[in-house]
C-alpha cells in the first residue's frame, strides 16, 4: 500500500491559500497578506512563503503589483477550481481506485455509500 | 538588487590544542536575506566556528571576513553590526529596563519601541531583576534585546534551548518576521524539529569541514522523502528510518516530486553517505 | 587595528562600569568610613597627642590596598567564558574599552579615592568629635606625601594592567606573585653578577679604596636615580600599557 507522500512546504502553502479561495474567504481582487505577515503567522521562512507566492503567480492566481503586493488576480476562483479538479481526477481519483480493488469495492458500492452521504447532509 | 557576501570564510585552520586541528582548510559563505541553520554533531565545533565569524576566536591560519571586516580585530563597526545570542547568557545583574539604557546605546540602530514590544510578546514582566529569572526567561530577554538591536548579522547557538512550548512557536513567529535582504541570520541548532520550516539553507559540519550546504528547495529536487509502509525496508532508499507504521526513506528524486524535507532524516542520510550526497548535488 | 575613539562611548562605558559595580563601590565606602572610625578612635584613645602621620599612613595603606585590586580585577569578566564573551562583543573599539577602563583604574580611582577617603575622614572626626569632645586629626590631600602616594601607584597600575588582561582568573594574586617571582630573579642574577665580579677584581689584584668607591658608588646612585627614573615614567610605563593593549587586542574567549 502507498500512501501519499507529504507535499513541499511551499506547496502546502499553496494549497492553503487556494483552499481560502474555493471556500470564499478570500474573493477576487482581494490583497492578500504580505509575505513577512504570512511567514510570521505561519512560522515559516519568509523565502519559502515567497516561493508560494511566485508558483501561485506563475498559475495565475497571485498578481504582484510592484510596491504594493500579492493580490488575488481576477479569475482565480474559475482558475483553482479547474486546477482541483484536475488534480482530483489525475491524482485522487486514481488511489480511490487502487484501494477499492484492493478491499474489492466496486462502483455500485460507490454509488450507494455516496447515495447515503448525499442524504445525511 | 545584489545580495551581499555578509560572511566569508576561506581556508579557515583553527583547533584549541596544537597539532590537533579542528577545522582544516573550511570554506563558507553566506548570503543576506537568508536564515541558516548550522547542524552537527556534538563536538563538531559549530560554536566554535559561530565565536571565530564574531571575532572572538584567533585562526591559526585562512581568511573569515564578516560583514566585510577581518573578524579577529573585533572592530566596533564589525561589532555594533552583530548579534550574538549564546547558549548560555552570562546575565548582568541589571533590571531589564537597565537593559535597553545600558547597552543601547553601542548600537546605533537600537530600536527601544521594538524592544519592548517583543517583551510583550514574550510574555516577559517589563520589570524586575533579571538574575532572579527562569533561564528561558533570561534567554527570551536577550532575544529580545538581540533582535531590537536591528544587526545585520544575528548570531544564534541553541536559540530555543530552555524555551517552553509557546514561547518556541513566538521565537518562530519573530524570527520569520525580522529576516530582510540586507539581514542574515545563522543559527545553530540540534533542535532541529524547533526549526522545522524556518531555517533554509542547511549547513552541516562534520569533521572539520562543511560537508554540506543547500537550500530545501534543492534538497527536494535532489531527494525525495517518502513514507514506505510495510515491514521490510525499502530497497531503492539510501536511508531508512523507522516510524510507526513504517519507514521514513530517502531516495533519489527521480520522478521530480516536490516531496517536504524532514530534517532530521536529512542530517542523518547526509553523516551516513556523505559521499554518495555530495556526488549527487554536485552532478 | 582598529583605532576608533569616540568620546561618549568612552564615557557610556565608564558609566556602565560604575552603575554595574555601583553595589562594591557603595561596601568599598562603607568600609573605608568604618575602618577608619575604628582606628582614629583606637589611636585617640590610646595617645596623648594625634600621630601627625595618621592619614599619610592609613590613605597611603588603603590608597594601595584597593587600587591594586581594583586594577588587578579591573577585567573581571574574563573570569568567565560567558562574560568575556559578552565583554568582548560589547561594540566599542579595543582603543575606548581599554582607555575606558585606564581611566577608572587611575585618574578617576585616584581623584574619587582621596574625595572619598576626605568624607572618610570627616565622619571619623565628627565621631571622635561625639566621643570624646574634639576632632583627631583633618586630612590634608593637598600634600608632598600624598603626590608621591600617587606617582608610585602609576607604577603599579602600568604593571598591574598587564596581569589584569594576561591572566583570566584571580588577575591581582597571580601578577602579585609574579612580581615577586621575577623580583627574586632579577635580584639573584644581579647578586650573581655583582659577586662574580667582586671575585674577577680581587682575583685580578685590584685594590678599591673604601672612601673613593663610596663616593663614586653615591654619584652612580643618583646618576642611575636620574636614568632611571627617566626610564621608568617615560619608557617602562607607557610600555606596560600598550602592551596591555595590545593584549586585549588578542583577547580570546
Amino acid at each position: 500500500m502507498q500512501f501519499a507522500d507529504q507535499r513541499s512546504i511551499y506547496l502546502q502553502i499553496a494549497d492553503l491559500i487556494c483552499d481560502t479561495i474555493l471556500a470564499g474567504d478570500l474573493p477576487d481582487g482581494e490583497r492578500v497578506s504580505s509575505v513577512r505577515e504570512m511567514a510570521s503567522s505561519i512560522e515559516v521562512n519568509p523565502n519559502t512563503v515567497q516561493r508560494s507566492f511566485s508558483f501561485l503567480q506563475d498559475q495565475g492566481i497571485l498578481d504582484n503589483k510592484r510596491g504594493i503586493g500579492y493580490f488575488i488576480s481576477q479569475d482565480a476562483y474559475q482558475k483553482v477550481k479547474s486546477m482541483k479538479r484536475d488534480q482530483f481526477i489525475k491524482e485522487e481519483i486514481p488511489q480511490l481506485f487502487r484501494t477499492m480493488e484492493l478491499l474489492g469495492i466496486d462502483f455500485d458500492d460507490l454509488q450507494t455509500i455516496f447515495n447515503r452521504h448525499k442524504q445525511q447532509i | 538588487m545584489t545580495i551581499e557576501t555578509l560572511i566569508q570564510i576561506d581556508g579557515l585552520r583553527f583547533g584549541y590544542k596544537k597539532g590537533k586541528p579542528l577545522f582544516s582548510d573550511l570554506d563558507l559563505h553566506l548570503q543576506g536575506g537568508q536564515i541558516y541553520g548550522l547542524l552537527g554533531r556534538n563536538g563538531a565545533g559549530k560554536t566554535t566556528l559561530l565565536r571565530i565569524i564574531a571575532g572572538l576566536l584567533n585562526p591559526w591560519s585562512g581568511d573569515v571576513r564578516t560583514l566585510g571586516h577581518h573578524a579577529f580585530e573585533r572592530s566596533a563597526r564589525m561589532l555594533e553590526d552583530i548579534c550574538f545570542i549564546p547558549e548560555e547568557w552570562a546575565v548582568p545583574d541589571l533590571d531589564i529596563q537597565d537593559l535597553p539604557r545600558i547597552y543601547a546605546p553601542f548600537y546605533p540602530k537600537f530600536d527601544t519601541d521594538l524592544f519592548w514590544k517583543l517583551v510583550a510578546e514574550f510574555d516577559l514582566p517589563s520589570s524586575g531583576k533579571l538574575t532572579g529569572s527562569s533561564f528561558g526567561q533570561k534567554k527570551k530577554a536577550i532575544i529580545s534585546f538581540g533582535l531590537a538591536t536591528k544587526a545585520r548579522l544575528l548570531i544564534l547557538d541553541e536559540p530555543t534551548n530552555g524555551l517552553d512550548i509557546p514561547s518556541k512557536s513566538r521565537f518562530r513567529k519573530i524570527i520569520s518576521s525580522s529576516i530582510h535582504d540586507e539581514t542574515c541570520m545563522l543559527i545553530s541548532t540540534h533542535q532541529v524539529r524547533d526549526m522545522v520550516n524556518l531555517i533554509d539553507p542547511l549547513i552541516i559540519l562534520d569533521q572539520g569541514q562543511i560537508i554540506f550546504q543547500q537550500d530545501l528547495a534543492t534538497v527536494a529536487q535532489k531527494l525525495r522523502f517518502h513514507v514506505h509502509t510495510g515491514l521490510q525496508e525499502p530497497l531503492d532508499a539510501w536511508y531508512a528510518e523507522r516510524i510507526p507504521g513504517g519507514y521514513m526513506a530517502v531516495s533519489e528524486n527521480t520522478t521530480n516530486e516536490d516531496t517536504d524535507v524532514d530534517l532530521e532524516v536529512l542530517f542523518n542520510t547526509i553523516i551516513q553517505h556523505p559521499d554518495r550526497i555530495q556526488k549527487l548535488f554536485n552532478a | 587595528m582598529d583605532m576608533t575613539f569616540r568620546t561618549p562611548i568612552v564615557k557610556h562605558l565608564v558609566f556602565r562600569d560604575l552603575y554595574m559595580n555601583r553595589k562594591s563601590i557603595l561596601i568599598f565606602f562603607g568600609v573605608l568610613v568604618g575602618l577608619l572610625s575604628l582606628f582614629g578612635s583606637i589611636a585617640k584613645m590610646d595617645q596623648n597627642g594625634p600621630n601627625p602621620d595618621f592619614h599619610f599612613m592609613w590613605y597611603g595603606t588603603f590608597f594601595f590596598i584597593f587600587g591594586i585590586f581594583q586594577t588587578g580585577g579591573v577585567y573581571t569578566e574574563f573570569a568567565q567564558p560567558a562574560t568575556r564573551q559578552d565583554y568582548l562583543l560589547l561594540p566599542a573599539s579595543h582603543l575606548e574599552k581599554w582607555v575606558s577602563r585606564w581611566f577608572r583604574t587611575l585618574p578617576l580611582y585616584i581623584l574619587a579615592f582621596t574625595l572619598i577617603y576626605w568624607v572618610a575622614s570627616w565622619i571619623m572626626n565628627l565621631i571622635c568629635l561625639a566621643a570624646f569632645g574634639e576632632f583627631y586629626l583633618t586630612f590634608q590631600p593637598f600634600h608632598n606625601e600624598i603626590f608621591s602616594f600617587w606617582k608610585i601607584f602609576i607604577v603599579i597600575h602600568a604593571v598591574f594592567s598587564i596581569g589584569a588582561i594576561h591572566y583570566n582568573k584571580a588577575a591581582t594574586m597571580k601578577t602579585t606573585l609574579t612580581l615577586f617571582i621575577l623580583l627574586f630573579a632579577i635580584s639573584l642574577i644581579g647578586g650573581m653578577t655583582a659577586w662574580s665580579l667582586f671575585q674577577s677584581m680581587t682575583e685580578g689584584g685590584v685594590i678599591i679604596k673604601p672612601a673613593f668607591s663610596f663616593k663614586l658608588s653615591e654619584h652612580m646612585n643618583y646618576l642611575l636615580g636620574i636614568t632611571g627614573k627617566i626610564i621608568l615614567w617615560f619608557g617602562l610605563v607607557p610600555l606596560f600599557w600598550w602592551i596591555s593593549y595590545l593584549k586585549l587586542n588578542e583577547k580570546e574567549v
